[in-house]
């Protein structure tokens, strides 16, 4: 394997978690990060891939300045700017690199999310899209970037409700995501990946709820001779030994004692990535990988184990740029537009910093339940209106000025049928908002917020499910796409409002 | 004026929840109430109305004309049914209005009427956003959370609203308790009001008014045709359309004070029946008070004090039994309920008791002009209309209809608004 240029990672870790109880009864790691209600696999994978370089940022401040243009006829393309990732073009002509997508199982199909996230603007329309089984990992995902001619982009997400009561109880899986631009060695470069494969299923790691192991099982059958096997494997491959890294990070499903074996393989140092008690947990291994590079700074190595009946390794480098106007997992919440707008190599990030919310027994109990086909929907009004609204894309009057959202056909200050698209921007002021104790969402009460947006137009929807306070009028926020329902089965997203920073 | 279109029949059913009876049931009853009190029979009808906003709450009933001309066998002759949300039923009467002004018809009947309760509140309002609608930009809105917007935004820009809501509340179930057709007749204390569990932001419990079964019915015809009778004008009359049902909290042009429809549509009733200070030159007031702020920004929106101003008029008791304006006699939505369809008609019943002197305990001395006021949607729409009497001569001892029991029930099954029914036909 050719060596493999990291330019830039971004991640996001939700800040759901079990409460104490069910921490105790489902035998959870405390501190298990765990998507919200409205959180799900492409959530998570839209947080990650707006803190890229191009991303929501860049975005942003592109719609701002497009806000406060004079000119109408605005195009939806014409406020996506800098940055490779994004989206140029509205005719759906491929601008951005191909896309290596790792999502759990689950009720979603790679193309539509991939939809969803080209029409919010996270992400350009890809050359490509390359989903990835459920189990792989990111072995895989480096294995199969490096072999690419150019440029592309890696998103692994780690995503598992808790599962807590029945047949398929078992402890919760961490949730997670992680987005990585392959190209310049800018913050790491991947110097060796190598994979083994067991014959059996490993539905252990990979199934929806997983099936606890005896942790003693696993340290001596999987981690003592897999993972001993593994980690000579990618050292070789990477043309290293024990003695060039600063540790090793290991998912294995169970809790290892880090010290002996990082004695036992001669490393100095043993992590895993918290939480990682169950499922596929790609993103949480790489997020924390990164971590501990920008730890040891430039040169140094870490190998990333992901073990279950086999598994895949990679050995990460640290590169110069890792120390470069970047943060990392001691994250922050809407931090991705500190520096977005200057773009170039950022390195890494992890947004969300917030007080943990926690489940109780009743919320994850209706949790539970939430497979239903649902409410009736009209997926014709879906395919012909969602790519709007998610845009988002309201309109502009061309005779005065005036934005709305969502687009109409007349403007409703001066009676103009002369409206074109326009992008809205995705922050604004909370002029007002109501707890809703009555609508039946699955999780209580829903907190509905009108929004006017900087730049003109005004949003009316629900508040994220996770903020820290009820919002008030004043209050400076952003949209971000969030879950809102399922309706004959099919996921539903829409905008939510969130604090701004 | 001989082209003016006056009321000369009013009835409505009691209304609650009326398991015994089916949809054609009320209307039926309604409908020859209202005849009844006009003193005339089907036969004199020419064409009619029927305001009916949810038909699909309750087996499709009140989709179309049918629902009313079936019921009281009224065959071979024009029945529309009209839908403009909470409004309809006033909607309904302003095209009947237009009919006999446009001499299309000369005697028209109109009825409202919803039949909410056989499915519940959860079953058919609320359960409405969540099941139906559209996918994404209805979801998560209930009809509490709309009027708790403008609750919070009257809170941030003015001050709390809570003490004059609960002055509506407490207020509008003292009348309720008085009104023998209200779904609610029991008085409410403020400590009992601002106990209730919340439903949305400051609205609570006993801020919103229930959904209800019933229907309410008027005859009305040209002046010139009703000379000697007992008759209420139709004096003004206007409907606004102003935002959209599923935007409408996304329009640029809200303020979320208030709601531009009520303003528009009072403007041009206003102007009709030469109202310029309302305050000072109307009795009674019928308005939409689905949730208690919804009485309180009306009072603005309809130009019975200026911005922000709503709280203090209420809490003056100058909208009370004793105060200059009287708001809501008949103990409004929040007490008499709101079936959809019904609540604009059943406002014009109760204001054209009021000006026939009719309206027992909750009496306005003197009244002679009154105003009803719908509020539609999300605040899309409103209508409001402004009657004065037009009767030979106000009664002040009316007599007691033929047919009705000591208990206010008449024979045709309506129930008389007071102690005694009027009448002078």
């Amino acid at each position: 394997m050719r060596e493999l240029g990291i330019a830039e990672v971004a991640g996001y870790v939700p800040s759901y978690r079990l409460d104490d109880y069910l921490t105790r009864e489902t035998a959870t790691p405390v501190g298990t990060a765990l998507a919200g209600p409205d959180e799900d696999a492409f959530t998570l994978l839209w947080e990650a891939l707006r803190s890229l370089t191009g991303g929501d940022a860049d975005r942003a401040a592109a719609a701002t300045s497009a806000g406060a243009g004079a000119a109408g006829n605005t195009t939806v393309g014409e406020r996506e700017t800098a940055g490779d990732l994004v989206a140029g073009a509205t005719d759906g002509a491929a601008d951005a690199p191909p896309l290596l997508l790792r999502l759990p199982a689950g009720d979603l199909e790679s193309r539509a999310v991939v939809a969803h996230a080209v029409a919010t603007g996270v992400v350009g329309t890809p050359a490509a899209v390359v989903p990835l089984a459920d189990d792989a990992g990111l072995g895989e995902l480096c294995a199969l970037a490096a072999r690419l001619d150019g440029p592309s982009v890696g998103v692994l997400v780690d995503h598992a409700r808790p599962a807590l009561h029945g047949p398929h109880a078992g402890p919760a899986s961490a949730a997670a995501a992680a987005a990585v631009r392959f190209g310049e060695p800018a913050l790491a470069t991947v110097t060796g990946a190598a994979s083994r494969v067991a014959l059996t299923f490993d539905r252990w790691r990979t199934g929806p709820s997983g099936i606890a192991l005896d942790p003693r099982f696993v340290e001596v059958a999987l981690v003592a001779a897999e993972g001993s096997a593994l980690l000579a494997d990618v050292l070789k491959a990477a043309g290293r030994t024990t003695a060039d890294l600063a540790g090793v990070v290991v998912t294995c499903g169970v809790p290892l004692r880090p010290r002996a074996w990082a004695a036992q393989w001669d490393v100095p140092a043993v992590w895993q990535a918290p939480g990682t008690r169950a499922g596929a947990a790609a993103a949480a291994a790489l997020l924390t990988a990164v971590a501990r590079l920008r730890e040891h700074g430039p040169g140094s190595s870490v190998a990333v184990l992901e073990l279950g009946w086999g598994g895949s390794a990679v050995v990460l480098t640290a590169a110069d740029g890792i120390a470069n106007g970047a943060t990392d997992d001691a994250t922050h919440n809407g931090g991705a537009t500190g520096d977005a707008a200057a773009g170039g190599t950022r390195g890494s990030r992890v947004v969300r910093e917030r007080a943990p919310q926690t489940y109780g027994l009743g919320a994850a109990g209706r949790l539970a339940s939430r497979d239903s086909t649902g409410p009736w929907t009209s997926p014709a009004e879906l395919r012909r209106e969602m790519p709007s609204l998610l845009g988002p894309t309201g309109g502009r009057c061309a005779d005065c000025g005036t934005v709305a959202f969502p687009r109409a056909g007349v403007c409703e200050a001066c009676g103009s049928f002369a409206v074109d698209a326009h992008p809205v921007s995705r922050t604004g002021t909370v002029a007002t908002h109501s707890v809703d104790t009555l609508f039946d969402a699955p999780d209580g009460s829903v907190q509905m917020v009108v929004v006017d947006l900087d730049g003109g137009g005004r949003f009316f929807g629900q508040a994220v499910r996770d903020l820290p306070r009820a919002l008030v009028v004043g209050d400076r926020v952003r949209l971000v796409a969030r879950r809102l329902h399922t309706a004959l089965g099919l996921p539903h997203y829409f905008w939510k409002v969130d604090l701004d920073g | 004026m001989d082209d003016d279109v006056v009321v000369i029949g009013a009835a409505s059913t009691a209304f609650g929840e009326l398991f015994d009876d089916g949809y054609a049931d009320l209307v039926r009853r309604a409908a020859r109430g209202a005849l009844d009190d006009a003193g005339l029979t089907l036969a004199d009808v020419d064409a009619a109305w029927l305001g009916a906003a949810f038909a699909y709450t309750y087996s499709d009933e009140g989709n179309a004309g049918t629902s009313l001309a079936e019921p009281l066998g009224m065959r071979g002759k024009p029945v529309t049914r009209v839908a403009a949300y909470c409004a309809s039923g006033l909607d309904a009467i302003r095209q009947a209005v237009a009919a006999l002004r446009g001499r299309t018809c000369d005697v028209a009947l109109v009825v409202g009427a919803e039949k909410m309760r056989d499915v519940g509140p959860r079953g058919s309002l609320v359960m409405q956003h969540v099941d139906r609608g559209h996918p994404v930009l209805s979801k998560g809105r209930t009809a509490p959370g709309i009027f708790g917007l403008v609750a919070e935004r009257y809170a941030a820009v003015y001050g709390d609203p809570r003490a004059a809501m609960t002055a509506v509340a407490v207020k509008n179930h003292a009348y309720g308790a008085l009104n023998p057709r209200a779904h609610f007749r029991k008085a409410v204390s403020r400590q009992q009001v601002e106990s209730a569990p919340l439903l949305s932001g400051p609205i609570g419990l006993l801020d919103a008014c229930p959904t209800t079964d019933g229907a309410a019915a008027l005859v009305l015809t040209r002046a010139a045709d009703a000379r000697g009778r007992r008759a209420a004008t139709v004096a003004g009359i206007a409907m606004s359309n102003d935002l959209g049902y599923f935007t409408a909290n996304t329009s640029v042009r809200s303020d979320l004070l208030g709601f531009d429809s009520t303003r528009a549509a009072a403007r041009s009733a206003y102007a009709q029946a030469g109202v310029t200070d309302p305050l000072d030159q109307v009795d009674v007031v019928e308005l939409h008070d689905c949730f208690t702020i919804t009485e309180v920004v009306n009072y603005e929106d309809l130009g019975l004090c200026g911005p922000g101003e709503g709280r203090d008029l209420v809490l003056s008791g100058a909208t009370g039994p004793d105060g200059a304006i009287r708001v809501n006699t008949s103990g409004g939505l929040k007490a008499c309920g709101h079936p959809i369809g019904a609540t604009g008609v059943r406002m014009t019943v109760d204001v054209v008791d009021q000006l026939w002197g009719r309206a027992g305990e909750r009496q306005a001395p003197g009244a002679r002009r009154g105003i009803a006021h719908a509020l539609g949607g999300p605040g899309s729409l409103a209508c409001v209309a402004v009657l004065t009497d037009a009767s030979p001569a106000a009664t002040d001892e009316p007599t007691t209809a033929a047919g009705t029991a000591a208990n206010g029930t008449a024979a045709n099954g309506t129930v008389a608004n007071g102690s005694a029914v009027g009448t002078t036909a």
